[in-house]
């Protein structure tokens, strides 16, 4: 890709308006080489954070009805007030309560 | 006529490298956040994110790295011209001390469920733990200090408890066991390392 050459200051205000495709690219050329540490552990997060909401979509707010207090299940609990619950936790939560028949409430 | 002397300098070793002292386990939903670099060692951050510590242990917490390797032979030469990495496991195993539903749970696979009934008239307080073969994922931290005192952290973003656990139970001959066995089951470049190694600078 060749790099546009030295604009004057003028043309780098018209710069600003929206560019052909070939202009939108970004100005500094793409890094390349082996990520940094802060790079790789960035990456590991964020790919950790979708692979846990992959395909589940959003949280949803559940509580805990009926003469329970509180159930557990995965390691997420839900109590009297409503808590937010992993989306993709919530179809095993609501079988985990169908199993220990306890009442469960999803907040629409 | 003499050469030059022939002198023997092996490498020297560094003992404050040699570290021991037991590993610090955490467990949470997948995808609960670390805490920040800053507190990593501070175990509020932790529980404060979600995270659920497991407590005391029998014998601390292992952590095993266990690849296996296909060797590419060609005739020509002996030794293989290549070793491929064909499956690795990464586990973390401990016996869990503290007999709680909770723990109860991370050890048999952490599918069941636990509801919790408040002491009303005529009903005394209980919880209840329903057994499920639905295995619930969770990541895990394994929290360990390092040579410069400060924390060296394992994060696994995902693993599943699967492994047998056998508890005896003993008049008195040594508190009752669970098991526990974390694989890890997300990829590789997703497991990290992070070892703190200095203050930050304000």
């Amino acid at each position: 890709m060749t790099e546009p050459a030295p604009a004057a200051p003028a043309a780098k205000a018209a710069a600003a308006a929206p560019a052909p495709q070939q202009q939108a690219a970004p100005a500094a050329a793409p890094a390349t080489g082996p990520l940094s540490e802060a790079e790789q552990r960035t990456l590991s997060g964020l790919m950790a954070r979708q692979q846990a909401v992959a395909g589940a979509g959003e949280p949803v707010r559940m509580k805990v009805t009926g003469s329970h207090a509180s159930l557990s299940y995965g390691g997420v609990t839900i109590g009297t007030e409503f808590t937010t619950v992993p989306a993709s936790m919530v179809a095993a939560l609501t079988e985990a309560a169908a199993d220990a028949g306890v009442e469960i409430t999803q907040e629409s | 006529m003499a050469g030059p002397p022939l002198v023997y300098t092996p490498p020297s070793y560094v003992t404050n490298n040699v570290l021991y002292g037991v590993g610090i386990l955490f467990t949470a939903v997948p995808g609960t956040a670390l805490p920040s670099d800053q507190n990593l060692g501070v175990a509020t951050a932790w529980t404060s994110l979600g995270w659920a510590y497991v407590g005391a242990t029998e014998a601390g917490v292992t952590v095993t790295f266990n690849p296996s390797t296909q060797d590419i032979n060609i005739e020509e030469q002996p030794t293989p011209v290549a070793v491929i990495v064909s499956t690795a496991t990464l586990q973390v195993t401990c016996s869990l001390s503290e007999e709680t539903l909770t723990n109860v749970n991370l050890a048999w696979g952490n599918g069941g469920s636990i509801a919790v009934t408040p002491a009303g008239a005529g009903q005394p307080g209980k919880s209840v733990m329903t057994l499920s073969t639905n295995f619930a994922a969770m990541a895990c931290a394994v929290i360990g200090k390092n040579q410069s005192g400060y924390a060296r952290v394992l994060s696994i973003p995902t693993v599943m408890s699967a492994g047998q656990v056998q508890t005896a139970y003993r008049r008195a001959a040594q508190q009752r066991l669970y098991p526990l066995t974390l694989n890890a089951t997300c990829p590789f470049n997703q497991i990290s390392w992070t070892d703190l190694t200095a203050v930050a600078t304000s």
